[in-house]
């Protein structure tokens, strides 16, 4: 039985195993908690095996791949809205003694949209376009929104230096 | 691209690191493989599933052949017992639901409503195998203007296994599974006060509700239906005759008489409390049909039933419709066993291709 049609050239899989930190930590990121955002992007890898046929052929899988973990990850989050590793409140994940407060609730305050650009830049290392896909946004209003993050959490790290 | 702040950069790593995981590709192929797809239509549809499924709280049904013969004789009654377990999906039907047919059909009430047509009854079109693997490398081939794309990467195999599972849907074995535990219930003695006045009219007079109509004709049924007021549907389906349906044999409820045609003939409806008899009159007389535990079940007549009309009737649960493959194939020798009914097939609509 073929149980892999939707990913006939296997891109799916070698995505997957490529990058799966990768989607786990903008995911955690998103989500708040590592478990669930590992679920989120299995779930998320899920959906794109069954619906792999629905990508457009002219729109770039990691990005489509980006968009379904985003969603996914955003969904997990909705049904745990009071955590968030960015939470000033919340321990760094691995414990780092540096990690500013300041800035965990600077990144806290930012809009979903900043947040999510944020994280898909720093953490995916995604470019404006994939980014854009990803979210669903044009491009350029990719990099406006970084530049506002960026200007929102300058003070803050300024403070820092 | 030089625009991450260095400082940001460190402080995003130390709240989140990237932690060395290979995931689980197999688990992930494993879910995708075995797991159902959302029900995204299920509300927007409720009422043809609601017949589909064989969910109504009151019916009118009436049964006749065009040559206007008795079409409901004396029937055996059964009780209906437990689901039988689902079936293991067929390879065809893995492949059907993996491969994106249910991005522009329907089937069993999962999918998207369109572009294509609901492929829940794909069997009862008529088609073949060889035109379903003909259609699926080429679609425009058969049916000029489609706007499905064409599946070419299929091994000769596969497409015999997705033919022959399309031409399955329908005509093999469905389950409708009902409950009327959490519905309001319709005391026997205001059942016909409720009913009676939530027809609603058309223009022209008839109890129609055009949204249902059309979805029910895209499945090639056509019936009437209209909301109860207790939130349930009122089936109603006719062509020649009326029907009538006692309240312990005294109050007519509704009649029928000449709506469009029910094709194909079966139907489960759960009946309220206080209602135990319908009577069903065509131009050849008339039948009645009693209810048992709430539930009524009629199917066509013998004349294109070779295996008999069943009505059936038991209690409120799981009814599974057992059609048989085409109008040309042998039907069932026997009385459908307990649990099921024999209906005939619906004429193939002129419906377009997947």
């Amino acid at each position: 039985m073929t149980l892999t049609r939707s990913d006939p050239d296997g891109a799916l899989e070698a995505l997957y195993r490529s990058r799966f930190p990768d989607f786990v930590r903008v995911a955690t990121a998103i989500v708040g908690d590592g478990e669930r955002a590992r679920d989120a992007v299995q779930d998320a890898f899920v959906q794109a095996v069954r619906s792999r046929d629905q990508q457009r052929e002219d729109a770039s899988l990691e990005a489509w791949v980006w968009r379904i973990v985003v969603n996914a990850a955003r969904k997990s989050r909705r049904s745990h809205r009071d955590e968030s590793p960015l939470d000033p409140t919340a321990p760094a994940a691995n414990g780092h003694r540096d990690d500013p407060t300041a800035v965990r609730a600077a990144i806290a305050g930012l809009s979903d949209r900043q947040r999510h650009v944020l994280f898909l830049r720093y953490y995916a290392d995604l470019d404006y376009a994939a980014i854009a896909e990803a979210l669903e946004i044009r491009e350029g209003t990719v990099a406006a929104t970084l530049n506002r993050a960026h200007a929102a959490l300058r003070p803050t790290l300024e403070g820092l230096r | 691209m030089n625009d991450r702040d260095p400082r940001l950069t460190e402080l995003l790593d130390a709240a989140v690191p990237r932690i060395a995981d290979d995931g689980d590709w197999a688990a992930v192929i494993g879910r995708a493989s075995t797991a159902s797809r959302p029900r995204l239509v299920w509300r927007r549809l409720a009422p043809a599933l609601a017949v589909a499924a064989a969910v109504a709280v009151f019916a009118v049904l009436l049964v006749s052949t065009d040559d206007g013969r008795e079409t409901v004789p004396a029937t055996p009654v059964e009780t209906i017992p437990a689901p039988p377990p689902t079936p293991a999906p067929t390879v065809g039907e893995t492949l059907v639901k993996e491969n994106g047919c249910l991005s522009c059909h329907l089937l069993g009430g999962n999918g998207a409503e369109g572009p294509g047509p609901d492929l829940s009854i794909e069997g009862r079109r008529g088609r073949g195998t060889e035109w379903q693997i003909k259609h699926l490398k080429d679609p425009r081939s058969l049916v000029p203007g489609s706007t499905m794309p064409a599946f070419t990467g299929f091994t000769d195999e596969e497409y015999e296994q997705i033919a022959t599972y399309l031409e399955s849907l329908g005509v093999s074995t469905s389950s409708a599974t009902f409950s009327i535990l959490d519905r309001p219930r319709v005391p026997a003695d205001t059942a016909p006060a409720n009913l009676v006045p939530t027809l609603p009219r058309s223009p022209g007079g008839d109890p129609i509700i055009d949204e249902t109509r059309l979805a029910l004709e895209r499945e090639g049924v056509r019936y009437f239906v209209a909301p109860a007021t207790d939130g349930s549907v009122c089936v109603l389906a006719a062509s020649q005759g009326t029907v009538q349906v006692s309240c312990r044999e005294r109050e007519v409820l509704a009649r029928a008489n000449g709506w469009m045609i029910l094709t194909d003939a079966h139907q489960v409806t759960i009946i309220p409390d206080g209602f135990d008899l319908v009577r069903i009159e065509t131009s050849t007389g008339t039948t009645e049909v009693p209810i048992v535990n709430n539930v009524l079940v009629v199917t066509t007549p013998p004349a294109t039933s070779p295996g008999g009309p069943a009505i059936v009737t038991g209690p409120a649960g799981t009814v599974e419709l057992t059609i048989p493959p085409s109008a040309g194939s042998a039907p069932p020798a026997t009385p459908p066993p307990a649990g099921s009914m024999t209906t005939v097939p619906a004429p193939p609509p002129p419906a377009p291709g997947p």
